[in-house]
């Protein structure tokens, strides 16, 4: 896998200064390419604050850190403040999404469709991207996006994919390849939300000897309720290891009492 | 006073485009007290001519006068009250009212006139039911008498008015010989005891000659007189 | 006196004619009567089931509230997003200055989803909790494994029988794809051999890998009411506990409608046991003769499994035998046994019935939420955001006279508190922290306009992010608070704690409801003077397309009536028309002989008031005979909606003289509608017709 992809970033990266339209298997390959650059071959530990606010009511503000290992497949969400949210939690193993909430002592079954913390957000906006592997990539063309060239693409998911949006429209930055925008749509093709990325940060990760990209901001528009806006700030990433058995059920009540 | 007078009357029936002439330029004049026949065959107007001596009709030139007054003149209201007081009507297929008995059917007239006591009225229908031998059959509806029965009830209704003038088209048409006699034969009665005048038509040769005058009528134009 | 006598003959002499119009009058009549007074006593009924029960007498909600109120939902079906009002203490303070206003309670109607998980899924957590216990309980440690295995085992049957269904639609996803291999791994000796040692990964592997199989679909959409639960009871008289308790004073708690108890919350099949027994016992019917009987018999035994396998193994080896001798049978496989045991008739019934709630229903998990239960509740707002809350769950309400309609009866009770912490409001401490949280984050609001102006400058920073938190030691230790909602559910709120603060509308029960619209003026005028910022509706525009229902029933019967009535005029036209033609001899003769226009015109009214006035009073005397008859003995209510219309078991009926003085004009225009014509078209007729020979 590396080495391909190393070919198609250096490719890219040289052609990057002409604009040119794509074809199919180069929209395909640039869309494997922002998954790639989000991989971790490590682990991934992040910590988050997300922004709600609903129309007519007050803000919701919350803080937690989130946990990968994208080798395994293994996804957690730990939320830490505020005190009425502390030691609540995610996890997910295989395609089993659980919810931990410690006043009620109880686990739940969730599903790709659960608004993490009851924000406009989704698991997917926290976890890996596998936009390849989920969805069919179609090239759109060309786009602007502010001061930005951008190529415009549209996935389809697949069949027996279970995903929050089956229908997104993506914009990437031709330059830097990040996305920019994201138009997510239900599977009859209403707009439900709009999803933009103003700012993107790399680390270097030991064990992938790469960089690995992360979305800092992220401003999610409800498009069904406007005037509903969701704000994901990754505010710092620590790739190194972590305990081999934290992505447990366990794990998550212990931090509870 | 005559009692019915008839000058230039003309009557045209229009049927679409065509118009028929009932009555061409009859002139008559009939006193009280006649019992008079108007004989012709079918189609020579009789009917018609009786109908406009009886109100029922309206010439359509020509004057009628019955008992004093020009029935062209008169409103429809006027016409409908001579009727019910000063003609009596008595009809070839007798027209008595189906849902009524014979008392009631002769009583009829007299409970349209409106002005007479009870007393009254009954002592008048009695007497007119006796005078057509009755009596017996008072309960009675039409379709439980005979024709010449019904026809006697058609001449009491007629007379319990006490109308000038009785008018009666083909009286004896529907009867036999027999019954038809008899009614002819009360008919003359009646004639004398009150001074009715009775006008009527007939084809009927017998009845013809038991008239005191004849008035012969054919295609709507008097032929002759005796 | 001639013209009546003539009038009464014609009709009698023509009687086969008379009586077919007659009889459509008696018709329309009775129907009108009878008709009017079942729409009064349902339109009565109803008034009293929502006064009752829900909207009080008036419903007050945020006068800038997007949509109607429509307290049982709207003409979609949804509940309808009314926005709420900031200060309950308040409004009711300026509504109880309204002299006729005896309550004012909050009421606000949200909807909430509890998923308890499918069986696996309750069994793992119990086999967890057991694990976590100390001293151990191996006992039932070795109950629950044995438990689990058997259901995995279930899990492998049904796997194997459905396995054309399940390739088509899942066949692609992994979890399919594996399931065999990973069945046989759980049925594995080896997997259990070891179980204690492994035991996390072991029910990892269970509750992830196994659990999804199980198609059940557990998931409970409860429509709930926030209020403050003693003032709706003080308000509501109809009210009453059934099962457990009363919310406590000043407590938070949860009240199940006793209907949702029975029949969502409740095992299938032991709600099916109990409607069957409820339609023998009460409506009279048959296993043998009612059809909806037979289904629930089949779907009782195609669900035999969620009884079977419910039970516990040394629970099932103990009913064994008794089943075995209950049903006569040799079979030593229990889930034949249940099976036939499901399999019921009219003659064994009765007995099944009762060794069901004796003898197997204590083994079964015979309420998805038990009274006494706490349970987590997850409350949506119109946007679809959610939030959690621990609600404990004291007892089970209804209203007494509709205690079975599906209507009222569906609504569970919530206390202010909870409804307000679902409701998203947040609290003063949380509002700080959000602030504080807030200026961490440290970013600006950027409207969805101006979001494309943030695309200016380049989008990367290739800098290495500020480190302002060890994020490792963030996560250190324990910082969440087990338990606390539950802790915080014995926490008891004083009334002003309870009213002060938001709601999102309020029933206002009358002192007397004869004055409602004068009150409703009154409120309004108050609201005025105050700013309360709220409107007003009578409990009909309040109830949502149900109270619009007995408009719609009573313009119904209107038009039926309105129908039969013009058929009944039309008949009569047309008979006194044929009449007329057929009279034309007779009336040229009455002419002839002397009568004038204005005499026949008298004689066919006559005819026709005859018609009208004689039918019209039989029809009358029989709808009021109906309305006496059946009125007093009420009309028996077929099924739990007819029960809300009905406010009870039964409908009475009343004799109401405005209607019969209507139905009589309406009789009397009809005898005069249809007489015009034929009596213009009989003045007509000249005398010249009596001259006709006749045929």
């Amino acid at each position: 896998m590396s080495m391909k992809v190393l070919i198609l970033i250096a490719i890219f990266l040289a052609g990057a200064v002409q604009a040119v339209p794509l074809k199919p298997q180069e929209a395909l390959d640039l869309v494997k390419l922002v998954d790639e650059r989000q991989r971790n071959s490590g682990d991934y530990t992040s910590l988050c604050y997300v922004k709600e606010t609903e129309r007519k009511l007050e803000p919701k503000v919350f803080q937690a850190v989130v946990y990968r290992r994208d080798t395994d497949d293994k996804f957690m969400i730990l939320f830490t403040k505020p005190k009425e949210e502390a030691g609540k939690g995610y996890l997910k193993i295989d395609k089993n999404l659980w919810m931990y909430d410690p006043s009620t002592g109880k686990w739940e079954r969730r599903t790709e469709r659960e608004r993490i913390g009851g924000t406009n957000s989704r698991r997917g906006d926290f976890d890996e991207s596998r936009l390849a592997d989920e969805y069919d990539v179609t090239y759109e063309g060309e786009g602007t996006l502010g001061n930005f060239k951008t190529h415009k693409m549209k996935l389809v998911a697949k069949p027996k994919s279970d995903v929050a949006y089956p229908v997104i429209s993506l914009w990437v930055d031709q330059l830097d390849k990040n996305v920019l925008k994201r138009e997510e749509s239900s599977l009859s093709g209403k707009l439900m939300r709009t999803t933009f990325y103003p700012k993107w940060t790399k680390k270097f990760s030991p064990s992938k000897k790469a960089n690995v990209w992360i979305p800092e901001e992220m401003r999610i528009f409800d498009e069904i309720e406007k005037g509903n806006s969701t704000v994901i700030l990754i505010k710092e990433t620590d790739l190194s290891s972590l305990d081999t058995n934290i992505f447990s059920k366990a794990w998550i009540e212990s931090k509870s009492k | 006073m005559d009692n019915i007078q008839l000058s230039n009357v003309v009557k045209e029936y229009h049927l679409g485009k065509v118009t028929v002439p009932a009555l061409k330029n009859v002139s008559l004049s009939i006193d009280r007290g006649e019992f008079t026949v108007i004989a012709g065959p079918s189609g020579s107007g009789k009917t018609t001519l009786l109908n406009l001596i009886g109100c029922v009709d309206v010439a359509s030139s020509g004057d009628v006068v019955v008992g004093g007054s020009n029935t062209a003149q008169l409103t429809e209201r006027e016409l409908t009250d001579l009727r019910l007081h000063k003609i009596g009507f008595i009809f070839q297929s007798f027209n008595l009212i189906p849902v009524l008995n014979v008392y009631d059917n002769v009583e009829f007239p007299l409970l349209l006139m409106k002005d007479l006591s009870k007393e009254e009225r009954r002592s008048r229908v009695m007497h007119f039911i006796e005078k057509v031998g009755l009596q017996d059959h008072m309960k009675h509806r039409p379709n439980e008498l005979s024709g010449g029965q019904r026809q006697r009830v058609a001449i009491a209704r007629a007379l319990v008015t006490k109308p000038r003038i009785v008018l009666a088209d083909e009286p004896t048409a529907n009867l036999d010989s027999v019954t038809g006699q008899s009614i002819i034969d009360l008919m003359k009665e009646i004639n004398r005891s009150e001074q009715t005048t009775f006008l009527f038509s007939t084809h009927d040769d017998n009845v013809i000659r038991q008239a005191n005058r004849i008035i012969k009528l054919r295609d709507g134009v008097i032929v002759a007189e005796s | 006196m001639l013209l009546w006598k003539l009038a009464f003959r014609n009709l009698f002499v023509h009687r086969l004619k008379t009586l077919v119009t007659g009889l459509i009058i008696v018709f329309g009549t009775t129907l009108a009567i009878v008709g009017n007074s079942v729409v009064d006593a349902i339109s009565g009924g109803m008034q009293k089931s929502l006064t009752n029960s829900l909207t009080g007498d008036i419903q007050v909600y945020a006068a800038d509230a997007k949509e109607k109120i429509a307290v049982l939902g709207g003409s979609d079906g949804n509940l309808p997003d009314i926005g709420y009002l900031p200060d309950f203490k308040k409004v009711k303070t300026a509504l109880l200055e309204i002299p006729n206003i005896k309550a004012v309670i909050p009421m606000g109607i949200s909807f909430a989803m509890l998923n308890p998980g499918n069986l696996l899924d309750l069994k793992l957590e119990e086999l967890r909790a057991s694990y976590k216990k100390t001293p151990r309980d191996d006992a039932r440690l070795a109950a629950l494994k044995e438990h689990v295995r058997m259901i995995v085992r279930d899990i492998e049957r049904s796997q194997t029988e459905n396995q054309d269904n399940l390739g088509g639609v899942f066949g692609g996803e992994k979890l399919f794809k594996d399931a065999g291999e990973n069945i046989a791994k759980a049925l594995d000796q080896s997997f259990w051999n070891d179980f204690d040692r492994h035991s996390d990964a072991r029910l990892e592997f269970l509750a992830n890998k196994m659990a999804p199989l199980i198609f059940d679909d557990n998931q409970l959409y409860l429509s709930y009411f926030g209020t403050v639960p003693e003032l709706f009871e003080e308000a509501f008289p109809q009210f009453e506990v059934v099962k457990g308790t009363m919310i406590p004073e000043g407590g938070r708690g949860f009240l199940f409608s006793d209907f949702v108890y029975e029949n969502q919350v409740k095992h299938r099949v032991a709600r099916r046991l109990d409607q069957i027994k409820k339609q023998i016992d009460k409506e009279k019917l048959t296993l043998k003769s009612s059809k909806d009987l037979q289904d629930k018999v089949k779907a009782n035994i195609a669900q035999a499994a969620e009884v079977y396998s419910q039970i516990e193994p040394p629970a099932a080896a103990t009913l064994l035998p008794r089943l075995q001798q209950l049903l006569g049978s040799k079979s030593s496989k229990f889930p034949e046994l249940v099976s036939e045991f499901l399999a019921m008739d009219d003659t064994n019934f009765p007995t099944r019935y009762t060794f069901f709630y004796d003898q197997i229903a204590p083994q079964l998990i015979l309420y998805k939420v038990k009274v006494g239960d706490t349970f987590a509740i997850t409350g949506f707002t119109k946007s679809g955001y959610s939030s959690s809350v621990n609600m404990k769950v004291y007892g089970t309400y209804r209203f007494r006279s509709f205690e079975s309609s599906p209507l009222a009866g569906a609504l569970n009770v919530m206390d202010m508190v909870s409804f307000r912490k679902l409701f998203g409001i947040l609290t003063a401490e949380r509002r700080s922290e959000t602030e504080s949280l807030d200026a961490e984050m440290g970013l600006g609001d950027v409207g969805r306009d101006d979001i494309e102006a943030m695309f200016g400058a380049a989008t990367e920073s290739t800098s290495e992010t500020r480190v302002t938190s060890n994020l490792q030691s963030l996560t250190q230790g324990r910082f969440g608070q087990v338990d606390s909602e539950r802790r915080d559910l014995d926490t008891k709120y004083s009334r002003s704690d309870m009213e002060d603060g938001v709601f999102m509308n309020a029933s206002v029960v009358l002192k007397d409801p004869s004055r409602l619209d004068a009150t409703l003026e009154e409120i309004r005028a108050k609201n005025d003077e105050k700013k309360l910022g709220l409107q007003a509706a009578d409990w009909r525009d309040s109830a949502g397309i149900v109270g619009q229902l007995t408009v719609m029933v009573r313009g119904v019967l209107y038009l039926f009536v309105f129908v039969i009535f013009s058929v009944a005029t039309f008949i009569i036209m047309n008979s006194m028309l044929m009449a007329t033609l057929e009279r034309r001899r007779e009336i040229g003769t009455m002419r002839a002989i002397g009568a004038q226009r204005s005499f026949l015109l008298g004689l066919f009214l006559r005819e026709t008031f005859v018609l009208s006035f004689v039918f019209g009073l039989v029809g009358t005397l029989i709808g009021v005979g109906i309305v006496l008859a059946v009125g007093a003995r009420g009309i028996p209510a077929m099924g739990d909606v007819a029960t809300f219309f009905f406010s009870g078991d039964r409908l009475y009926l009343q004799v109401n003289i405005m209607h019969i003085a209507i139905v009589s004009l309406c009789m009397t225009i009809v005898a005069l509608v249809s007489t015009q014509y034929p009596a213009w078209r009989a003045m007509k007729i000249s005398p010249l017709e009596a001259m006709q020979s006749s045929e």
